[in-house]
């Protein structure tokens, strides 16, 4: 038990670390973690502090607090002994209880007090520790926030040892004013800064934080990240006016270039027109890879496709000059002539003519070529097209091309460049609109959480693909474990489930794809090509293998889709009680979720599921369901007679509700329910002690449960 | 007539040589050892035994070299302008890193004239790996005005070792920087030396090493080459003649380079080759280190 008092005067901090060239990726997480580690540390010291605000450059961490208690908190603490009734006797004299905890917390047994707890007053001692000055515990506190601090990959450069994200040079470390004698990786902190290492080399001599951030900036450091982002955008926005022209705002390359530069100025360059004969995704991927280069545009957003003027904006770090722009000119210039090399040789050979050439190509050890996996794919997008009613013969093309651009030399420089240059080059080549975006579409979505394909043959084969690699690797014993997913097979079974719950999959089951998928591996079926080594089980070659290895596709994608359907806000126990049922057609596990989303709040559904569960368990485990009979529930005992009657309706009308996929009706429906299975708890009795009655009145509940059994586990869902 | 405030390139631009030159004077006045490249086919200067083995153990250690490089599989038979099957770095390697590494770096850049003030010069986050010496570092590549120019690594591990003082390499791709000095496209365009071009020296070794690479080579006689080696290597180090045996992984590395360019190794089977190549730089890297740890009269931890 501790408590705080006496707040007291405060004095300013300035901690700043000098490192060589950070990754500009580990920046902006380091900043917030400095943050919030130097509060927790003040925090635990008693410390106050107001907020502690980071700031950060490639070559510098810098943690600022305006005020910082000059002293530790003075902390009470009160601890607690033996009870009252224990530790005095009759007379009123101290026990040994009483003497041995004073003894204890050396104090006399008079300096004792009581404390009244609700399970009656207790012994007690009071405890003060006295204040202690900031200035002598921030020499452990500050490198204790330093080690604190995690990177993705650290080094060691000196003697002790310390691992960072890159050498620290020097360090400022201001309290009060005056230096805090404080090391770590073999570096003291001081008072003495650095400017830009090339603008304004050399050290000078740091006081406040105001002083230290105006100094700063005269010597060409802007320490904010917001300030280096605005000043970023206002001098693109400078020199693409000058050249009538505007930059689509990549907010990814736009903090890329703020945490690569301490002194932003954008700078305008240019290419031959000759360049803009390329497809405009091979020039803007030329200049955002590597080099991190915005394109210029011709028009304003929003009149239509802007054209590329043959301009760039670099940011650098420095001031402009007619040598930094020359040489970016020049870097950009072999980038485009290379890739107008690889262009240009890439016309000269069909997508078709590159089919047979994809053989000699491993796509994996295990699961063969890509040319195996392009004459995988051609059946199995037949195969799903046929179940989904969609006419095969542009789909069966997309399987053909979709896997030939990986050759060509385009996609070889830029590998981010697949599907995007097989829509191109499918295009020149004369295929069909829906078969070039097919082609494009078949790898969407490209990260976790990005696009998905819009047309239904992209839809189809997006589909396709992934549920060839999955089972594949599934099969393969490739199996994603822990942050280990080399084969991104997670992103995969997600990306997969996702366009599974688009309208063209609302007939779609993917169990037989599976199984579709498995006949097309002859590790996974056939006993002639099975060794004892070809699947994970050791029971490859089997008709078993292909067994479990349906079933552990099966339980994958069953968990990608309750990640799906759970990071798309839908409630842990609906989505569990939809899946124990069915994750089949992740279509309907998700309108199915969204029906019982919007009926589970209200009142009915609360009857009803108070209703079903008190059926589920009064009708004993092992009770064998016997066809009900309708003479067994005669007018006569009315409420069974309600009961059966609403039930017999309901079991034939949920079943044409679901079979036509109307969940909203399914559910109010079964809600019908509600009323005479109260009625029919609130009269009987079903546990009669006549076997007959008990056993009639069980058999009705267990064909309710049996009924709401069949859409989803009810019993899982917290009403 | 009006002289341009920015007009510092010298009247004629520093050949090819004259940079090599002058990075030696440089380096060399700051202790460091100037060694020739070494004789044996590598891929990087890392590979040379003044960096792969020096590195490891507690002495302290600077040398800098010229390595001639080879790398088959980037040949293009002398028609790309910017890709070579063989080709120059220059490698510096500091052990223990000193503290003002990125100054001394800076500053000898000015030796060839490029002041960092009039620059655009930044330090990219790249680490570096070689699997076939079991060796990785952090660092950056240095980019000059966007060109990528130079290769910063502070070694955190080599053959499996973790070093203990860290050296930093610095690696100059003294091409790239040629060709920036004097304003060429083309890197057989580049002045080797007065009126001599690197294509006078050097074209006709990528027609015909591209041609051997990629066609010619045997590769029946470099599988057989490559276990030769390996074979060999291990048996060397069984008699503790673990520098010869450097030069046996050297071959099995360069062989399996060869063998990869003609396209004969699986994507299955190259995990396998490497992986044996590793295992003997390995073996050598604690070989020498227990060496190393003998004549020190350090104890082993």
């Amino acid at each position: 038990m501790k408590h705080y008092t006496n707040p007291s005067t405060t004095s300013e901090l300035l901690f700043e670390v000098g490192v060589e060239e950070m990754p500009a990726r580990v920046i902006a997480p380091a900043i917030t973690q400095l943050s919030e580690i130097a509060a927790k540390q003040f925090a635990s010291y008693g410390i106050a502090a107001d907020r502690c605000l980071t700031y950060g450059t490639p070559r510098r961490l810098i943690l600022h607090v305006s005020h910082l208690s000059r002293q530790t908190e003075t902390c009470t603490e009160t601890i607690v002994g033996p009870p009252q009734k224990i530790a005095f006797d009759a007379s009123g004299s101290p026990t040994q209880a009483a003497m041995g905890f004073a003894k204890s917390q050396g104090v006399e047994v008079a300096q004792l007090t009581l404390l009244p707890t609700a399970k009656g007053p207790y012994l007690a001692v009071s405890k003060q520790t006295a204040a202690q000055p900031t200035s002598l515990l921030l020499p452990k506190i500050l490198p204790d926030i330093l080690s604190a601090l995690t990177f993705p990959k650290t080094m060691r450069w000196e003697e002790s040892g310390v691992s960072f994200i890159r050498p620290i040079r020097w360090m400022v470390a201001l309290y009060d004013k005056k230096i805090v004698p404080m090391t770590y990786a073999g570096v003291w902190a001081g008072a003495l800064s650095q400017g830009h290492r090339s603008l304004s080399p050399g050290t000078f001599r740091v006081g406040g934080f105001a002083s230290y951030k105006k100094a700063l900036q005269r010597r060409f450091v802007l320490i904010d990240p917001k300030e280096r982002y605005d000043a970023i955008l206002k001098s693109i926005q400078g020199v693409s006016t000058e050249a009538q022209g505007w930059v689509d705002k990549d907010e990814a390359l736009l903090w890329q270039a703020v945490f690569s530069v301490e002194y932003p100025v954008a700078l305008r360059g240019s290419f031959d027109r000759d360049f803009l004969k390329l497809p405009p995704e091979v020039i803007t991927t030329a200049m955002k890879e590597h080099q991190g280069y915005f394109p210029l545009l011709a028009s304003d957003p929003g009149a239509g496709r802007p054209a590329l003027l043959p301009c760039f904006v670099a940011i650098i770090n420095t001031h402009a000059n007619e040598t930094i722009r020359s040489g970016n000119e020049r870097v950009l210039r072999a980038r485009l002539a290379d890739a107008k090399f690889y262009y240009d040789r890439d016309l000269s050979i069909t997508l078709e003519q590159r089919r047979d050439a994809l053989g000699k190509v491993t796509y994996h050890e295990r699961l063969g070529t890509l040319h195996d996996k392009v004459e995988r794919l051609i059946p199995l997008a037949t195969f799903i097209a046929n179940q989904l009613a969609v006419s095969p013969k542009e789909v069966v093309r997309v399987a053909e091309l979709c896997k030939s651009d990986l050759l060509t030399g385009v996609v070889q420089e830029f590998p981010s460049l697949q599907g995007t240059m097989g829509r191109v080059y499918g295009r020149i080549q004369g295929e069909s609109e829906a078969v070039a975006l097919g082609i494009e579409e078949h790898y969407l979505p490209r990260v976790s959480g990005g696009a998905l394909p819009e047309t239904p043959i992209g839809q189809l084969l997006a589909v396709a693909d992934k549920l060839d690699t999955i089972v594949g690797c599934l099969g393969a014993g490739l199996i994603p474990s822990g942050s280990e997913d080399p084969y991104a097979l997670r992103r995969a079974g997600l990306g997969l489930v996702q366009i599974c719950t688009l309208p063209l999959f609302a007939r779609f089951s993917l169990k037989p794809a599976i199984d579709f998928v498995i006949s097309s591996y002859p590790f996974l079926c056939d006993a002639q090509a099975g060794s004892p080594k070809a699947g994970f089980w050791g029971v490859a070659g089997s008709p078993k293998a292909g067994f479990f290895c349906a079933k552990i596709v099966l339980d994958f994608l069953k968990q990608r889709l309750a990640f799906h359907l759970a990071s798309s806000g839908f409630r842990a126990d609906i989505v569990d009680a939809v899946l124990s049922r069915q994750a089949d057609s992740p279509y309907i596990s998700l309108r199915f979720a969204q029906a019982i989303t919007q009926s589970v709040d209200g009142e009915e559904f609360k009857v009803l599921m108070t209703g079903f569960k008190r059926a589920a368990r009064i009708v004993p485990n092992g009770f064998q369901l016997v066809d009900l009979v309708s003479g067994d529930y005669p007018p006569e005992v009315s409420v069974e007679h309600k009961l059966y009657n609403v039930l017999m309706l309901s079991r034939d009308l949920a079943k044409q509700q679901w079979d036509a996929q109307r969940y909203d009706a399914l559910i109010r429906q079964l809600a019908t329910l509600h009323a005479p299975l109260s009625d029919f708890f609130d009269t009987v009795m079903v546990m009669d002690t006549d076997e007959g009655v008990r056993n009639r009145r069980l058999t009705l509940l267990a064909h309710i449960v049996s009924l709401f059994d069949r859409f989803a586990d009810f019993s899982k869902i917290v009403a | 007539m009006r002289r341009s405030p920015r007009a510092r390139t010298p009247r004629s631009p520093m050949t090819f040589q004259g940079l090599f030159l002058s990075l030696h004077q440089f380096w060399a006045e700051r202790g460091c050892v100037i060694m020739q490249s070494y004789d044996n086919e590598v891929g990087a200067g890392t590979f040379h035994p003044a960096t792969f083995l020096r590195v490891i153990g507690p002495k302290p250690w600077r040398a800098a070299y010229v390595q001639a490089s080879r790398r088959p599989a980037d040949g293009r038979y002398g028609q790309n302008p910017n890709r070579l099957q063989h080709y120059y770095q220059y490698q510096v390697i500091l052990k223990p890193a000193p503290p003002d590494i990125q100054d001394l770096y800076l500053k000898s850049l000015e030796t060839f004239g490029l002041k960092s003030h009039e620059h655009d010069i930044r330090f990219m986050e790249d680490d570096w790996e070689s699997p076939t010496l079991g060796a990785w570092g952090l660092g950056w590549e240095v980019r000059f005005n966007g060109m990528e120019v130079t290769q910063f690594t502070y070694f955190q591990e080599v053959g499996g070792i973790a070093l203990n003082p860290v050296s930093v390499e610095i690696t100059y791709g003294l091409e790239r920087v040629a060709m920036y000095i004097q304003g060429v496209d083309n890197v057989f365009n580049l002045a080797w030396a007065k009126g001599i071009s690197y294509g006078d020296v050097h074209h006709d070794t990528e027609v015909q090493f591209s041609t051997f690479n990629f066609q010619e080579a045997d590769t029946t006689a470099l599988v057989a080459a490559f276990r030769q080696s390996e074979a060999e290597a291990h048996a060397l180090l069984e008699k503790r003649l673990f520098l010869p045996a450097y030069d046996y992984c050297l071959k099995s590395s360069h062989v399996f380079n060869l063998l990869d360019a003609r396209g004969a190794i699986s994507v299955t089977e190259r995990a396998g080759y490497i992986a044996r190549v590793r295992n003997v730089a390995k073996k050598i890297a604690s070989a020498y280190q227990g060496e190393e740890v003998r004549h020190s009269g350090m104890s082993p931890v």
